[in-house]
């Protein structure tokens, strides 16, 4: 009887570390999309009036409640500018796309 | 003692027949969410991405009770703009709250897309967007009671090119899509299924050429092996009409006047594989950002005569 005590007692200490192994190789085989993971059972979000991180979470993701119309700081222009490649050539319209089909003629280009 | 080991025994029995079960059993499509759930508000989520930190805001309007599926919107932003910028003008957040669905506004890296001929830093990295984008998917419909048959991309200029870029590579997942200023300007797309696609442009455009274009400013077609120039509007109406199988019947509507806008025109094929439509709204003298309200760039904020918002949903997401 004392004997069997620090048997069951080291099977118990294994029993989270066995759980984390099995909850870790489970696997849907679904095709994974980068590092979004489905999170695990946790806390629900609560209402809070500044940006904070939702506790208990357990998941890749890092989610931040955010106060209302002040999701972000405005971007800053980069100095490119937007150059757009077309490495084809288009196939003539189709009548009926060359055709007003009596609607009011569309304006000319603007000159470039 | 026996007593104690039958009850151990029974509770790791317990143990693995929950995790067979979590294991093997099929997930529903739309089903009320069980881990993290979204409730009302506005969230930034940050993710790891293929190596990169990725970053997408979620709007869940006030009427979301988690119970009843409901649909998403991505809606991405122009190059040289971010998440919040197309969150402030693009009038899908209104719509969010009018209508109940979930918005999301994701970033792109650099404040670009690697979307079909544009935008530098994204398109010069070959950055996965699709991927990324494919991810936001699914981790929304994890997040929140998502109707996946109702997953919808919108976007302006080279986000309009992502939701081109989506309804090409991502049809599996997505509805239908509309781009506002900027074509397909691609040669091939092969979507998985049929799937709605529509442009909104303005024919005054001087960034993406309603009429399409070569090179700018007199330079070559082909400039040190990069090609220049893009598709105009009308050549990627007609390259979706044979994407999608459509007859040439053309529905053709002209918008309410405006003094300034007079001309402007929808026009629709809606004989296409699998019941889809794909069709062009034409804004007579429109610039490049047909947003209504939008002052930047010294923008017009009189965009009439439709609100770009509220109309893609009465006529392209009624779905």
């Amino acid at each position: 009887m004392k004997a069997g005590r620090p048997r069951l007692a080291a099977r118990r200490s294994a029993m989270p570390w066995l759980l984390m192994l099995a909850l870790a190789g489970c696997d849907r085989s679904e095709p994974k999309e980068g590092a979004v993971i489905v999170p695990a059972p946790s806390v629900a979000a609560t209402p809070s009036p500044a940006a904070t991180p939702i506790a208990g979470l357990r998941t890749a993701d890092h989610i931040e409640r955010l106060p209302n119309a002040a999701p972000t700081a405005p971007a800053q222009a980069p100095p490119a500018k937007m150059q757009v490649r077309k490495d084809f050539t288009d196939p003539p319209l189709p009548a009926e796309l060359e055709d007003d089909g009596g609607l009011k003629p569309l304006p000319p280009p603007p000159p470039r | 003692m026996k007593a104690r080991l039958s009850r151990f025994r029974l509770s790791w029995a317990a143990l693995l027949l929950a995790f067979a079960t979590a294991c093997f059993a099929s997930p529903a499509a739309a089903t009320p969410c069980t881990g993290i759930c979204f409730t009302p508000g506005d969230y930034s989520i940050t993710t790891l991405h293929k190596g990169l930190l990725r970053n997408y805001l979620v709007h869940v309007p006030a009427s979301y009770t988690g119970r009843t599926a409901v649909p998403l919107l991505l809606d991405f932003h122009g190059f040289s703009k971010d998440a919040s910028n197309e969150r402030q003008w693009s009038g899908q957040l209104a719509e969010s709250d009018r209508r109940g669905f979930i918005a999301v506004w994701p970033n792109g890296v650099s404040l670009s897309w690697n979307a079909y001929g544009c935008c530098f830093l994204g398109d010069a990295l070959n950055i996965d967007d699709v991927s990324f984008n494919r991810a936001i998917i699914a981790a929304m419909k994890a997040y929140a009671n998502i109707d996946g048959d109702r997953v919808f991309v919108t976007g302006i200029s080279n986000g309009g090119g992502m939701a081109q870029r989506m309804a090409c590579e991502a049809a599996d997942l997505i509805r239908a899509a509309v781009s506002v200023s900027y074509p397909l300007n691609r040669e091939t797309c092969s979507p998985a299924r049929p799937i709605g696609m529509w442009e909104i442009a303005g024919t005054a455009d001087t960034t993406i050429s309603y009429d399409g274009n070569t090179a700018p400013l007199g330079l070559p077609n082909d400039l040190a092996g990069i090609p220049l120039g893009v598709q105009g509007a009308r050549a990627s109406l007609a390259a979706w009409k044979r994407i999608l199988g459509c007859s040439d019947d053309l529905y053709r509507e002209q918008l309410p006047d405006g003094s300034h806008y007079a001309g402007s025109r929808f026009e629709e094929y809606r004989n296409c594989n699998g019941g889809v439509r794909t069709g062009l709204v034409s804004i007579a003298n429109g610039g490049h950002v047909l947003y209504n309200g939008y002052t930047e760039l010294g923008s017009n904020p009189d965009k009439a005569p439709i609100d770009v918002a509220p109309y893609i949903w009465d006529h392209f997401f009624n779905l």
